[in-house]
């Protein structure tokens, strides 16, 4: 700041300036009558050229006293470069935290979709609010709203069309008074549905702040969420959370927040149930309902047992004390179907059928099941469709029951290591399939239909065309030719035992496991030639006699989802290789039989926001749920699982038979939590383009007078000479 | 007051130096005017052979005796020479130092002096504008010198002279003297005109450049507006503003320098004679120096 005695110096020096100024602009000459000028008309030529230099100087010089002065002005001034100040309006960011939790009710069973009727909706009747506080504030004020959903994006509102007549869309960033009513008109506007059931991705909505507070700093950030954090936020903290305005004394929820089931010590189904309640004091009552417990497979089906049992049975949780406590409380439960577990953990099973024994007696536990409710029945003495959230109030188990896959391997030899392999798939695969085997040997017949996979190896292979109601596998098939699979020419090879032989792999699916290939060895085999190009070759074999080398495609395989479409083709004769020592071989064969068939989904259970990824050994497989039915004809299809609910997925074998999966898409636990408390918030995080402090420059205007000074006593001694 | 150095002891002083140096003088002002046709002087010259109705009193004997063949002497021929001195009249032979005009006319007085002395004629053309005014006449004698001098004292100096045009538009006579013409030369008018005017006629050229010191060496500096004493105003284009520095001052020293070295060589290249002087040295040194030097006394 300039004082008065710096302001009246610095009025003074101007003033000598302007008169030095004056002094400059209308030098003096002394008159003076001489005879003549002629020769100094004449000198000027000799001058000529080191008078523009002079004159030169003499500007150098005059500007350098200008600049001395202004110098010294400037330092008596002592200026300052004032940091640059945000512009002084009101504004504000509304963040909405859009996520599961934001959707409980007033726990009194009131409705959702009414004014005020969920945390969300009070989030945005307090946004409303906010905002036209703000303008009544400043009509300079400034507004952006930030939905913080799963995906958070700054909301917008449709402002018009363009050429092409589509609709154009204006966001809400930093809009000011003139688009209020759009703003106000978007937020009411804004329905339970807009929640996602997952969780909000809090840092990416601060993300979409920076920006607005490099634009300005001192703008205020208000965080709608019924999230409270607590101790981390600090003194400078940009965000004024608002969970009080959300929160209602009267929420309370109890959920179902997750569910496992596992086969126990005693070979039958276990079912462990985390239970949540938040905000209030009770014990909680666990209805779980088994359907088709135990059923029959098709083929041994009386017809009072085709189905299966359902089972009902109530458990009750442990006291459990939540009220007004953060985060609540969670306990896990465990049904134990295991009859005698029952009886002793006084657990109540209501069924229509009573405990029963293959043998008559008593029911020993669920084996097999097709599905599994787990509900809410009783909280305390309230119904807990009264709770804040219904979404979590139930749960579902898909993964009692395995698709049965029958598979018949067919050999005129003796082979232990395919035999392996197959019982390799029964225990390995047991989570997914119920892999049937049946063995045809030498002298059975050749089986030919009914199956989903045939395994052929050597000469048992069908007089005419290769089964097509399955997926098949040739191993070292002793023919000239299977023309019906599209290997046109067999031919029986022996290389000699001076032969330097080895395999190689090609890049394949099928190929991941076999990674001693170039140690195989093998001198028997049958080779196969001119065969479709569909089948992908995978292992090559090569010989060498230590002159020309040879390569000869030793597996193959394709995989089509259409009759005689699924072959994988060896020709090594497991009798006569050293493959077949190695566990390569038994998880390439593991492999093919993922390959050929692939689970729909690999779990039963998802929740809201993660990928599924759907699979399929048909051509298409179709989708069925509360809000989706269609066909999915590629694969992988990954679906990003949006919505709770039950999802069955159903596909069609080469042998007709149908093939349903389902899976169930529940709610995120953490949302369940509707008295979350955490310990950190995730902060806006922006470099301001506002300086913090006045930048002084007393000390460069004083280095620069002492350079001007120095400069002016150079050029005056030039100038003398 | 004006100033003037044609007083008689000026005079007396050129009197002592001419009769002390006539029988030494060489040159113009040192002897009879000797030319090289022929004449009844008694100065040898030549031989011919004798032809029929020369004068048989001219035969030289002793040759006679010695070839057996008539040959005739032939004698220079003597003639009264014409000293012209044209003075310049311009306003910067006076107005910048009054010493340099009353030494130029003291210079043209002297030359005078010298001729008169040498029993030649002498006028003074003095040079105003684009004409001389010879208002005195030619003067023969000692007598009509003196009367001619003292009018010569009161010459006014101003405006500018042309000289070519004054020095072309005067009468002259053909080789038969010398033409002197005092001036400072600071003129842009071709004063070689009236050279070669004068070399064309036959005559023997004097330039006698006459420079007061603050010419040669002007010692103001510092912002100066100059008047030249030949412009007509204040805002004639002659004046110059000028800031004279020590650059400046060598610059004007070296302009100098060039302005008499032009006049010496373009002197030299016409077979005329130069000399420059300062009006702060004595006359008789500078005349019987500098005149010396260039032959003219020899």
């Amino acid at each position: 700041m300039i004082g008065l005695a710096n302001l009246l110096g610095l009025l003074g020096l101007l003033g000598i300036l302007g008169l030095i100024i004056i002094y400059i602009i209308k030098p003096n000459y002394q008159q003076k009558f001489v005879s003549s000028t002629y020769v100094w008309k004449l000198s000027l030529k000799y001058r000529k050229r080191k008078i523009n230099v002079n004159k030169l100087m003499n500007l150098l010089l005059i500007i350098c006293q200008v600049l001395i002065l202004i110098s010294c002005a400037l330092i008596l001034a002592q200026p300052i470069i004032r940091a640059q100040q945000p512009p002084d309006i009101d504004e504000k960011i509304i963040i909405i935290e859009a996520s599961g939790n934001m959707l409980a009710t007033d726990g009194l069973g009131g409705e959702a979709d009414v004014e005020g009727g969920t945390r969300f909706l009070r989030a945005t009747q307090a946004a409303v609010q906010t905002v036209n506080e703000t303008f009544d504030n400043d009509e300079n004020g400034l507004i952006t709203i930030i939905m913080a959903g799963r995906t958070p994006e700054v909301l917008q509102f449709e402002s018009g069309v363009n050429a092409a007549g589509q609709p154009q869309y204006t966001k809400i960033q930093r809009l000011g008074i003139a688009d209020k009513d759009n703003i106000i008109a978007t937020l009411t506007g804004l329905k339970n549905s807009y929640c996602t059931l997952g969780s909000a991705d809090m840092e990416q909505a601060m993300r979409y702040a920076d920006p607005v507070l490099e634009e300005n700093p001192e703008a205020k950030v208000i965080l709608y969420s019924a999230t409270e954090y607590i101790n981390e936020i600090s003194e400078n903290s940009f965000v004024d959370v608002r969970a009080d305005e959300l929160r209602l004394d009267t929420e309370w929820n109890a959920a179902i927040l997750d569910g496992k089931s596992t086969i126990n010590s005693h070979f039958v189904y276990s079912f462990d149930l985390e239970i949540g309640l938040y905000n209030y004091d009770s014990d909680i009552e666990v209805m779980v309902q088994i359907y088709g417990a135990n059923a029959a497979d098709d083929s041994e089906a009386s017809a009072d047992d085709k189905n299966g049992y359902d089972l009902t049975y109530t458990l009750k949780t442990p006291s459990l004390s939540a009220y007004n406590q953060p985060n609540g409380q969670t306990v896990t439960i465990t049904l134990d179907t295991f009859s005698e577990a029952l009886k002793s953990d006084g657990i109540l099973c209501v069924s229509d059928k009573p405990f029963y024994k293959d043998d008559g007696g008593e029911f020993d536990g669920v084996l097999t099941y097709k599905s599994v409710r787990v509900s809410l029945s009783h909280v305390g003495n309230r119904n807990p469709s009264t709770d804040s959230l219904y979404q979590d109030n139930e749960f579902y188990f898909y993964d009692g029951q395995r698709t049965q896959l029958k598979v018949v391997y067919e050999s005129d030899r003796s082979n232990p290591f395919m035999r392996s392999i197959l019982y390799a798939w029964q225990s390995a695969l047991t989570n997914k399939w119920d892999v049937i085997i049946k063995e045809v040997t030498k002298n059975d017949d050749v089986v030919t239909e009914g199956y989903d996979l045939y395994i052929f190896e050597g000469q048992k292979l069908p007089r005419g065309d290769l089964p097509s109601d399955g997926a098949i596998i040739l191993v070292s098939p002793e023919i000239s030719a299977l023309t019906s699979v599209g290997i046109n020419t067999l031919t029986s090879v022996e290389i000699p035992a001076s032969d330097t032989v080895w395999c190689s792999v090609a890049e394949h699916p099928l190929s991941e496991h076999l990674i001693h290939a170039e140690n195989y060895v093998a001198h028997d085999f049958m080779q196969a030639s001119n065969y479709d190009k569909e089948y992908e070759v995978f292992l090559n074999y090569h010989h060498s006699n230590g002159g020309t080398e040879e390569t000869i495609p030793m597996i193959f395989a394709k995989n089509k989802a259409e009759p005689l479409g699924k072959v994988m083709y060896t020709g090594l004769h497991m009798n006569y290789t050293d493959f077949a020592m190695y566990t390569d071989m038994s998880l390439m064969f593991l492999d093919v039989f993922n390959w050929f068939f692939p689970v729909a989904v690999e779990e039963h259970i998802y929740e809201i926001g993660e990928q599924i990824v759907i699979n399929s050994f048909a051509r298409e497989i179709k989708l069925k749920g509360d809000d989706i039915d269609t066909k999915i004809t590629e694969f992988p299809h990954i679906e990003v699982a949006e919505r709770t609910g039950r999802y069955t997925l159903t596909e069609t074998l080469l042998s007709n038979k149908e093939v349903e999966t389902s899976y169930y898409v529940k709610m995120s636990a953490r949302e369940s939590n509707i008295w979350r408390e955490e310990n950190e918030l995730t902060e806006p995080n922006f470099k301001s383009k506002y300086g913090d402090e006045d930048k002084d420059l007393l000390v460069y205007f004083a280095a620069a007078l002492v350079a001007l000074l120095f400069a002016e006593w150079f050029l005056h001694s030039r100038n003398q000479f | 007051m004006k100033v003037s150095y044609l007083n008689d002891e000026f005079f007396s002083r050129l009197e002592t130096l001419a009769l002390n140096l006539r029988t030494n003088l060489a040159g113009f002002f040192g002897g009879k005017h000797l030319v090289r046709t022929y004449g009844q002087t008694v100065e040898f010259a030549d031989y011919r052979e004798y032809m029929l109705g020369d004068d048989i009193r001219r035969i030289d004997w002793n040759l006679y005796s010695r070839f057996e063949k008539y040959f005739l002497k032939l004698f220079t021929d003597e003639r009264q020479m014409h000293v012209q001195i044209f003075l310049d009249c311009s306003a910067s032979m006076e107005k910048g130092n009054p010493n340099k005009a009353a030494y130029a006319i003291a210079v043209a007085a002297a030359l005078g002096f010298l001729a008169v002395h040498n029993m030649d004629k002498v006028s003074f053309n003095l040079m105003k504008g684009n004409r001389s005014e010879n208002n005195l006449g030619t003067i023969v004698g000692k007598t009509s010198f003196f009367r001619a001098i003292g009018e010569l004292q009161n010459a006014e100096f101003s405006d500018e002279t042309d000289l070519a045009a004054a020095i072309t538009g005067t009468e002259t006579g053909t080789n038969d003297g010398l033409s002197v013409i005092i001036s400072d030369f600071f003129t842009e008018s071709e004063w070689q005109k009236a050279v070669d005017y004068l070399t064309y006629k036959k005559r023997q050229v004097l330039l006698v450049q006459v420079l007061s010191p603050d010419e040669v060496d002007p010692t103001y500096s510092g912002r100066v507006h100059m008047i030249d004493s030949e412009s007509a105003d204040v805002s004639d284009p002659k004046n110059m503003k000028l800031r004279i520095t020590a650059g400046m001052q060598m610059a004007y020293a070296e302009a100098m320098k060039d302005l008499i070295e032009g006049l010496k060589s373009f002197c030299i290249s016409r077979g005329a004679q130069f000399i420059s002087v300062t009006c702060d040295r004595a006359i008789e040194k500078v005349l019987f120096g500098e005149l010396f030097k260039v032959g003219i006394m020899g």
